[in-house]
């Protein structure tokens, strides 16, 4: 790999694994700006840009669950456990507020026990996005609601003069990741490291981003190293970046991961109009993320998808990843294994959850379903 | 004093099983039928004279009949999972050829779903849509974080129920009827108002009803609030309540210690949970469930007003603050020795908070609280050993700090 | 020692091959996952096999293979105990029964005793109550063996019931879970006596394939 690809993967392995590190010397740079940490999986960084913050996407990691079980129950997803204890140990003190997207049942009252909790540390705020995206009503609903969020995190409302450049900043920041998502398909790299890559792009300031990727692209690509491993497709993580050293696991069991839906929000919506009412221009940009299992959308969409992705990648087989607990996907898993059964293409369900040591089971089942490629 | 038996439990059985009967009849004769979530407003639908039946009831009902366990199956064996609500994996369970109490429900026409209990329902009616073929209507209602509902969302739910009305008229191919609208949310507050009355009378120190007493009179405010035999339901038991408080009639015979549940209740062991808690002198004397129904709505302005109520009045869809002011609020109204907090796996926006909730009441208001892990329908994530142990430990405790010490049976 | 038993030095072993969870650690000229050699030991048994059920200590496996023995889908509990070996073994000790005995007690009963929850703590408090109810220990131990019957079958209907079905794993050696899985299936179920070295079989199979192939 070349040593543009080096530089990005060392400062995002390093920023992913203490993003409270980079927060706080990030403000030491930007005195008096505010850092406004964010819930998976998406909610709009562009107010946050305007009035020259920084978003922080927070995923907590593989850390043993303890406090957090004070306050929520087990049957709660890995991501919102680990987020929760993080959060209650005092890492998350060095942010100036926390936005909630209330996406599924978990976040909302996990949002709301936080605001009860911790509201003396940072203000949490809910980023009220409606939970359909057809008709009128919604996209109205939502621009209001995001002036509203955007008078309270920043404390006061944003001139629209400031959006256009913070809106082509995260236009930029999507490009990138799209870039880099397609460079990878034809560089294959170890699935630990797209995970890295991708959840950088929710920490770093997204102009150091973009420099980092930019530099990567713009790199004359040397012929890929040849892999021997079996291109598949991961689906079902729409809100979650697993943990680096659990996506090992793919890679040791020789497959690569061409294509995925991981953490779909941000990288799901589609460009924002610059120039014109910024709020209504976020809100219909929203209005048209990709299918996902936490938006109400048809079946069908989300099943075109995924059929795309595994066609225009020429997987062999497709891995769904399905956060223990996580009522929405494992719905929409019904049918989209159906439909994946029916064109027989290999498929096997993992139930995913973070830390307790579940490396060694992940491992088998993943090195067993290679071997059933394999054999193909 | 010798039992009384009430009036009101005879009328709403009558009503609840003519008016499943009827609308079995008039689906064959070619009215519509709706199948909608039980926090969505209804009266648009009654208003149209579209008859409304309720998925979440039929699951309730295969719950106390001991079904969840074998519908659940069957769902899970047509590849939902268990990490599902038993709710949706006791109607498809039924869908899959599974045994229906009711004999099953007429098919719909449309399916209606509003996400103030959960956003499960948007996902278990997309499959509805899907399994029947069938319109599909909903009303996103933002999660009231702060106590107060935004004018925007209010006035999102607004045009949402606006289209709704419009797929109402689509399918009856009649303009919608508003003034009809009104009088429907007319009579909805006038049953609202009687129930509210029951419940402040059922919290009376010592309780002139049982809370199974009231949650057998459940029906009607849920389903057919908006008519008129609902609010005769209602008015009688009124009647009843206020006469047994005037004889002094004491429901349980004795309380020693006054309780009150949150959350749903274990369906499948409703009667043995409080034979269980008699055995010792503990009354449920009152549930929140029974509080999502105590609701403001104006037929001057019903669409604004319903929206505000799904939003505040229902605490799936509110925040744990809120929750804990409610709860706190009740449990004085009863003079209640304890609350019992049913942590239910199947439904994640009533039990997410509940240690909050408990850490409040009991600090606050020092009143102790227990809380049991368990489901709703599916009795097989519940352990009957473990909840008797920790509701008899409960009591033991309650016996101590009431009575100074443990009696002898 | 091994070895010895078996007459073979190591260095008159041309190919090995690893496998089960510590199969990254072990010297070997490659390593294959206990899913795939299972399945080519059942295979080599029984030729008919197109499903195979492997009852784990700490997990339960099942595996559909091609009527030419390829490994075409399988499935695998998650991760709670129930369903496994170790919830035989859990139950027993709150039986107080010697996990040996527990199969052979099993067949004795003609009232099983039902076990319904799906958790090992809670199945376990169950068994307690059934014992403190006054319950025979062989209805107990024939409800235990449902239990796990039926959480297994769930799990080969995820995968699609095929015939023939063979069981490998030392829990195969249990008559009691044989009997109560084969009535779960309604279907008769293979069982070799050497049921445990199944997958040991299935990966001396693939090194002498591996192997000549090279």
């Amino acid at each position: 790999m070349n040593d543009a690809y080096k530089e990005l993967l060392a400062t995002c392995k390093s920023v992913i694994s203490n993003p409270m590190a980079y927060v706080a010397e990030w403000k030491s740079r930007n005195p008096g700006k505010k850092a406004v940490g964010f819930l998976p999986t998406y909610v709009p960084l562009e107010p946050i840009y305007a009035a020259g913050g920084l978003p922080v996407g927070l995923w907590g990691s593989d850390i043993p669950v303890a406090v957090a079980d004070a306050y929520i129950q087990q049957f709660t997803c890995s991501l919102v456990r680990s987020v929760t204890e993080e959060a209650f140990t005092g890492m998350y003190d060095g942010l100036d507020a926390v936005l909630f997207p209330p996406i599924c049942d978990s976040l909302k009252l996990v949002g709301s026990s936080w605001d009860l909790n911790l509201s003396g540390k940072f203000l949490v705020e809910f980023a009220n996005l409606p939970e359909r995206l057809d008709g009128a009503a919604a996209g109205t609903y939502l621009e209001a609601e995001l002036r509203r969020v955007s008078k309270r995190i920043n404390g006061e409302s944003i001139e629209d003069r400031h959006f256009p450049q913070a809106i082509a900043l995260v236009n930029r920041l999507r490009e990138s990741m799209a870039g880099f998502c397609t460079w990878r398909s034809a560089h294959p790299v170890p699935f630990a490291d797209v995970a890295a890559i991708l959840k950088a792009a929710t920490v770093l300031h997204a102009d150091e981003y973009r420099t980092l990727v930019d530099k990567v692209l713009s790199v004359a690509s040397a012929p890929a190293e040849p892999v021997h491993a079996i291109p598949i497709v991961v689906t079902g993580l729409s809100c979650q970046l697993p943990h680096p050293e659990m996506m090992r696991c793919f890679d040791e069991a020789g497959l690569s991961v061409v294509a995925d839906d991981l953490f779909l929000g941000l990288r799901g919506t589609p460009a924002v109009e610059e120039n014109g009412n910024p709020y209504a221009n976020i809100a219909k940009s929203y209005c048209k993320s990709a299918p996902m299992a936490i938006r109400h959308t048809e079946h069908a969409k989300r099943h075109e998808q995924i059929l795309e992705q595994i066609e225009r990648n020429r997987a062999k087989g497709i891995v769904f990843m399905v956060p223990k607990f996580c009522e929405p996907e494992w719905f929409d898993l019904r049918y989209l294994q159906e439909e994946i059964r029916q064109r027989r293409i290999p498929n096997i369900v993992l139930d995913f959850e973070e830390g307790l040591g579940a490396t060694g089971s992940l491992q088998t089942r993943l090195s067993a379903f290679a071997e059933t490629l394999s054999l193909r | 004093m010798s039992r009384m038996p009430l009036q009101a439990t005879a009328l709403t059985q009558k009503l609840m099983k003519e008016y499943y009967a009827s609308c079995r009849e008039s689906h064959a004769r070619g009215r519509k039928v709706a199948w909608s979530t039980v926090m969505m407003p209804t009266e648009i639908l009654l208003a149209a004279d579209i008859d409304v039946l309720f998925p979440e009831n039929q699951s309730a009902t295969c719950g106390a009949k001991g079904l969840g366990p074998e519908l659940s199956e069957l769902a899970e064996a047509a590849g939902l999972s268990q990490e599902t609500c038993s709710y949706v994996r006791c109607d498809l369970g039924i869908r899959k050829g599974g045994q229906s109490p009711w004999g099953g429900l007429p098919d719909p026409d449309i399916v209606f779903c509003a996400t103030s209990s959960c956003t499960t329902v948007t996902k278990w009616y997309q499959d509805l849509r899907r399994f029947f073929s069938c319109e599909f209507a909903m009303v996103d209602m933002p999660f009231n974080f702060s106590g107060e509902i935004t004018e925007h969302a209010e006035n999102y739910i607004v045009e949402q129920l606006q289209g709704c009305i419009r797929q109402i008229e689509a399918l009856t191919g009649k303009p919608y009827d508003y003034e009809r609208l009104e009088e429907v949310v007319g009579l909805a507050q006038t049953a609202h108002e009687y129930w509210r009355k029951c419940l402040e009378l059922g919290a009376t120190n010592p309780s002139p009803i049982t809370t199974t007493d009231i949650l057998v009179n459940m029906g009607p405010i849920v389903c057919l609030r908006g008519t008129q035999a609902a609010i005769d339901v209602y008015e009688t038991l009124y009647e009843e309540l206020l006469e047994r408080v005037r004889i002094g009639y004491v429901a349980a015979g004795q309380e020693r210690f006054r309780l009150v549940w949150d959350n749903i209740p274990f369906w499948f062991a409703l009667g043995s949970t409080v034979r269980r808690l008699s055995a010792h002198g503990a009354v449920l004397v009152g549930a929140t469930y029974l509080y999502h129904w105590v609701r403001d709505v104006d037929p001057k302005d019903p669409l604004r007003t319903m929206g505000r109520a799904y939003s505040t009045a229902i605490t799936m869809n509110q925040s744990i603050a809120h929750k804990i002011t409610k709860i706190g609020n009740m449990l004085e109204l009863y003079q209640a020795d304890g609350l019992i907090i049913h942590s239910n796996r199947s439904c994640k926006p009533d039990s997410l908070g509940s240690l909050d909730l408990k850490r409040a009441i009991e600090d606050r208001l020092n009143i102790p609280v227990l809380m049991v892990d368990g489901d709703h329908t599916d009795s097989r994530a519940v352990s009957d050993a473990v909840v008797q142990t920790r509701m008899e430990a409960f009591i033991e405790s309650l016996e101590q700090r009431k009575y100074g010490g443990l009696q002898l049976a | 020692m091994a070895l010895e038993d078996a007459g073979v030095t190591l260095d008159s072993i041309a190919f090995k091959i690893a496998t089960g969870y510590g199969r990254k650690r072990a010297e070997a000229n490659r390593d294959v996952t206990e899913i795939t050699c299972h399945a080519a030991g059942a295979v080599h048994l029984f030729p008919g096999t197109r499903t195979i059920i492997d009852i784990g200590g700490q997990d339960t496996k099942v595996i559909r293979v091609s009527p030419d023995g390829d490994v075409e889908n399988f499935a695998m509990n998650d991760k709670c105990a129930a369903g496994t070996g170790r919830f035989l073994e859990v139950m027993a000790r709150a039986l107080e029964v010697d996990i040996d005995e527990l199969g052979p007690l099993s067949l004795e009963s003609d009232n099983p005793q039902k076990i319904s929850s799906f958790c090992t703590v809670f199945g376990e408090s169950e068994v307690v109550s059934h014992v403190a109810g006054g319950a025979a220990a062989a209805d107990i131990a024939r409800g235990i063996h449902e239990s796990v019957a039926h959480r297994v079958s769930g799990l080969v209907k995820r995968v699609g019931v095929e015939n023939e079905l063979t069981m490998s794993g030392g829990v195969a050696r249990n008559p009691g879970m044989r009997s109560a899985l084969s009535a779960a299936l309604s279907t008769p179920i293979n069982f070799h006596e050497n049921s445990q070295i199944m997958g040991a079989l299935g990966a001396a199979l693939i090194a002498r394939t591996t192997h000549q192939r090279a």
